[in-house]
C-alpha cells in the first residue's frame, strides 16, 4: 500500500508539489493567527512578570497592571513597608503617552521606577544612570529610528535614550522606562496645572519579601493592614492581564482563526476532493486491473494523510518563516507561530480535514466504471 | 470556439463546482477579514465622529484622544469661549482604563459629562436614559448582549460603583468601548478637582473650524486645537497601529493565502484540460483561441467564485454580528472590488502556466496514449 501510494504521490509531481503547498499554507495561515494571539497575550503576561516582584500592590478595587488607572496614595509605601515579611516596596507608575516625531505617532507606555521594576533585558546602551536619562523599547526605536543618546521629547519635555530593552511592549504599545525625578519634572513642565496631584503618581508598589516569608500570608497582611490597596501575587495579576487581554482581543482573533479553521477544513477537503476526482480514468484502469475499491478507497485516504504528514512541517516552517519576517518588521509584535499546543491542534485538524476529504471521493471511486479506462 | 470554452468549462460540473467552491472559499476568507479589518477601524473612531464638534480642544502637545492624557484647567474653556467666531464650548473629563460589569473586564475609554451637555454624549440610545445622572453610567448594549446585564445593574470603575441607567448603541469596539458618566462622578474615581481633559467647540455658523482652530491656538496659551476632520483622522491613525494593524497584518496573510488558494484551483481545473486543448490544437485552434478559451474560463470563474463568496458573506455577516456582538463587520465595496481584482488577476497568472504548455507543445501529442 506505501508503494502504492508513493508512486501515486509521484505520478502527478506538480499536482502534488501544488497540493501540499496548498495544505501547508493552510497550516502556516492558522498557526500564524493563532501565534498572533499567543504572543499578545504573553505579552500581557510578561508586563506584569518582568516586573520581578514577589507580590503587587495595586489600588483598592484595580485588578490589572496593563490599560488601567491605579492611583496609591503616597504613604501607601510606608504602610506596606511596615508589614511584617515585607523586605521592600518600590515604587512603580504607569502612565501613556504619545510619542511623536515627524508626524508619526506612538503611544508609548511609561514605567516610572525608582529601586525595582525596570527594564529586564537590555539590547544596546544602559541602564538609566544620569537625569533625564529613557530607556525604550526597540519596537519604538527601530520605528522612529532611533538610537542610545538621541534625544527623546514628549510634549516638549526631552529625554535622552540611554538603552533600547527588547521584549517591553504589550497591549500594541512600546514601553519606555524613566525615573520619578524625571516624571516630577516632566510634570512640571508641561502645561497643567496648579495642581500636580492630578497627575499619576504612584501606581504599583512592588514589593519585596524578606527571605522566608509566605507570599500569600503577607498578602494577606498587606490587605488587612492597608485598606487602600489589593494585593497579588504576580502570576495571579499576570493571569489578570492576560484574561483582560482574552476579553478584549479574543473576540476578533478567535473569530478569526475560526474563520481560518473553518475555510481551511472545507478547502482541504475541497483540495483532496478534486485531487481524486481528477484521477477517475486512472482508478477505471486500477480497477479493470482488478484492484478491489476497499483497496483504492485506502489508498486515496493514506495518499491525503501523507500529504498533510508533509503539509504540516512546511506548514510549520512557513509559519516560523512569517513570524520572524512580522517579527523583524514589526517587533512590536510576538508571533508564536509554533507554539507546541496550537501545532498539535492545527496537526491534528489537517489530518482529520485531509481524511474526510478524502473519504468525501470514494464513492467516487466506487462508481467509476472500468470501462471508463479503456474510452479515448 | 466560445461555445467550446463554455462546453469544455462545464464539461465536468462537478469539477467546475469544487473549483468554484474552492476559490469562494478561499475569496470569502479574505472577504471575512477584510470586514473585520474594516468594521474595526470604523468603529474605533465612533466617538469623534459622532460627537458635535466643529474644533476639538485639548493640552497643548497633544494631538488626539486614544491613549492621550489631556489635562486642561477648566477656566480656559472661558478664554476660548470668548475667542471670536466660537458659538458654544462643551467640556468633557476622560480616562481610559479597564471597567468590571457583569462578571468580564472591559477596557473601556470613560467620558464624564456636564449636566448640561448636548454633543457630546451617547448620540445612539439602545435602552434607558440618554444622558447619566450622578452615580448612572451608559454602557454599550454588547455588555447587556454579553453578560445578560440590565438597567439598574451595577458596573465598578476602579473602586467606585455605578448603575447601569442606559445601554448606548453603536459605541462598542475592541479598541475604543465608551462608557459615559457624569462629570463629577469621574472627577471622583480620578481624584481631580477643576480640570477637563478636551473641550468640543462649535463654530458661528460661515466660519471655517481650520481656521478657528488656528485663532484658538494664538489666543489661549498651551492649548492645541484641531478641527474636527483632523482629530478624527489623527485619532484614526493612532488606534489602526494599536491592534487595528495587526487584524491588518492576519488580513494581508489570510489574503496571501486566498490568492494562493484561487491560483492552484484555477491552475487544476485548465491544467485538467490539457488533454482536451491539445486535441483542439491539433484540430486547427491557434495559440491566440487556446489562450482566449483559457483566460476566458478562469475569469468565468473567479468572477462566478466573488459572487459566491459575496452571497455566502452577506449571509455570514449578520450571522456573525449575532454570534459575536463584540465584533463589528462591514463589508465594502472597495474591499469587494479588491478582492474581485486581484482574484480575477491571480486567476488569469495561473491559467497562463498550463496553458503556455499547451502552446508549446507539438499537437500530435494529443493523439499519444
Amino acid at each position: 500500500m506505501i508503494r502504492f501510494v508513493c508512486r501515486q504521490l509521484r505520478f502527478d509531481v506538480v499536482r502534488s508539489v501544488l497540493t501540499t503547498t496548498a495544505l501547508a499554507a493552510v497550516v502556516a495561515v492558522i498557526l500564524v493567527l493563532e501565534g498572533f494571539y499567543a504572543g499578545l497575550l504573553q505579552q500581557l503576561r510578561s508586563a506584569v512578570l518582568d516586573r520581578q516582584a514577589d507580590l503587587i500592590a495595586t489600588q483598592a478595587g484595580v485588578a490589572n497592571m496593563i490599560a488601567t488607572r491605579s492611583i496609591l496614595p503616597q504613604f501607601s509605601r510606608d504602610s506596606v513597608e511596615a508589614i511584617d515579611g515585607v523586605a521592600a516596596a518600590h515604587p512603580l507608575t504607569g502612565i501613556s503617552i504619545i510619542y511623536e516625531q515627524q508626524g508619526k505617532r506612538t503611544p508609548v507606555f511609561l514605567f516610572i521606577y525608582d529601586t525595582g521594576g525596570g527594564p529586564d533585558r537590555l539590547l544596546a546602551g544602559s541602564a538609566i544612570t544620569h537625569p533625564r536619562d529613557i530607556v525604550i523599547d526597540q519596537s519604538l526605536a527601530i520605528k522612529h529610528d532611533l538610537r542610545t543618546g538621541d534625544a527623546f521629547v514628549v510634549s516638549n519635555f526631552e529625554f535622552r535614550i540611554s538603552g533600547i530593552a527588547e521584549g517591553a511592549a504589550a497591549f500594541f504599545a512600546p514601553f519606555g522606562f524613566a525615573r520619578y525625578d524625571d516624571l516630577i519634572d516632566f510634570y512640571f513642565e508641561s502645561d497643567i496645572a496648579a495642581d500636580i496631584s492630578t497627575f499619576p503618581l504612584l501606581s504599583f508598589l512592588l514589593v519585596e519579601l524578606k527571605p522566608g516569608s509566605d507570599p500569600p500570608t503577607v498578602a494577606a497582611a498587606i490587605e488587612a493592614g492597608v485598606p487602600e490597596v489589593d494585593v497579588f501575587l504576580p502570576e495571579r495579576l499576570a493571569d489578570q492581564d492576560e484574561s483582560l487581554g482574552r476579553a478584549l482581543i479574543g473576540p476578533i482573533m478567535g473569530l478569526m482563526v475560526i474563520i481560518a479553521y473553518v475555510i481551511g477544513a472545507i478547502l482541504t477537503g475541497m483540495i483532496m476532493f478534486a485531487t481524486v476526482n481528477a484521477r477517475r480514468r486512472e482508478f477505471g484502469t486500477l480497477k479493470a486491473l482488478g484492484f478491489s475499491n476497499r483497496f483504492l478507497a485506502s489508498s486515496v485516504v493514506a495518499e491525503a494523510v501523507a500529504i498533510a504528514v508533509i503539509a504540516i512541517p512546511l506548514g510549520a516552517v512557513l509559519a516560523a518563516v512569517i513570524a520572524e519576517f512580522v517579527e523583524r518588521t514589526a517587533p512590536l509584535y510576538v508571533v508564536l507561530a509554533t507554539q507546541p499546543g496550537a501545532l498539535l491542534r492545527t496537526s491534528l485538524a489537517c489530518l482529520a480535514f485531509a481524511a474526510i476529504g478524502a473519504l468525501g471521493p470514494v464513492g467516487l471511486i466506487r462508481n467509476v466504471d472500468p470501462v471508463v479506462a479503456f474510452r479515448s | 470556439m466560445w461555445r467550446w470554452t463554455f462546453k469544455s468549462l462545464v464539461a465536468s460540473p462537478l469539477t467546475l463546482a469544487m473549483s468554484i467552491a474552492a476559490a469562494a472559499c478561499a475569496m470569502l476568507l479574505a472577504i471575512l477579514f477584510e470586514a473585520i479589518y474594516a468594521g474595526e477601524a470604523k468603529q474605533v473612531v465612533a466617538y469623534l465622529e459622532n460627537a458635535d464638534a466643529d474644533v476639538w480642544v485639548m493640552q497643548g502637545g497633544v494631538s488626539n484622544m486614544h491613549m492621550a492624557t489631556s489635562y486642561l484647567s477648566d477656566w480656559k474653556a472661558h478664554e476660548v469661549r470668548d475667542v471670536d467666531g466660537v458659538a458654544s464650548v462643551e467640556s468633557i473629563l476622560y480616562l481610559n482604563t479597564v471597567i468590571d460589569a457583569g462578571g468580564k473586564k472591559w477596557f473601556s475609554f470613560i467620558v464624564g459629562l456636564d449636566s448640561s451637555s448636548k454633543g457630546a454624549g451617547p448620540w445612539s440610545m439602545a435602552e434607558g436614559k440618554p444622558m447619566p445622572g450622578p452615580g448612572d453610567a451608559i454602557v454599550p448594549r454588547v455588555f447587556a448582549d454579553m453578560t445578560g446585564l440590565q438597567l439598574g445593574d451595577i458596573v465598578a470603575i476602579t473602586d467606585r460603583k455605578f448603575r447601569i441607567s442606559g445601554f448606548s448603541a453603536d459605541t462598542f469596539s475592541m479598541g475604543n468601548t465608551v462608557i459615559f458618566v457624569t462629570k463629577p462622578d469621574l472627577e471622583d474615581v480620578m481624584s481631580s478637582l477643576d480640570i477637563v481633559s478636551f473641550m468640543l467647540v462649535k463654530a458661528n455658523p460661515g466660519v471655517s473650524p481650520d481656521m478657528l482652530a488656528r485663532r484658538i491656538e494664538s489666543n489661549v496659551t498651551k492649548v492645541s486645537a484641531l478641527p474636527s476632520h483632523a482629530f478624527v483622522a489623527n485619532d484614526r491613525s493612532m488606534v489602526m497601529q494599536m491592534g487595528v494593524e495587526t487584524i491588518a497584518l492576519m488580513t494581508t496573510i489570510g489574503g496571501s493565502l486566498a490568492i494562493l488558494l484561487v491560483a492552484f484551483t484555477v491552475y487544476s481545473q485548465i491544467a485538467r484540460q490539457q488533454r482536451e486543448l491539445a486535441v483542439a490544437k491539433a484540430l486547427g485552434a491557434t495559440n491566440r483561441m487556446l489562450l482566449m478559451s483559457v483566460t476566458a474560463q478562469a475569469t468565468a470563474i473567479s468572477v462566478i467564485s466573488v459572487l459566491v463568496a459575496l452571497l455566502l458573506a452577506l449571509v455570514l455577516v449578520p450571522l456573525t454580528d449575532a454570534l459575536v456582538p463584540q465584533v463589528t463587520l462591514r463589508i465594502t465595496g472597495s474591499a469587494i472590488e479588491r478582492i474581485a481584482v486581484l482574484g480575477v488577476a491571480v486567476a488569469l497568472v495561473a491559467s497562463l502556466v498550463p496553458a503556455r504548455r499547451i502552446a508549446r507543445a507539438d499537437p500530435v501529442t494529443a493523439f499519444h496514449s
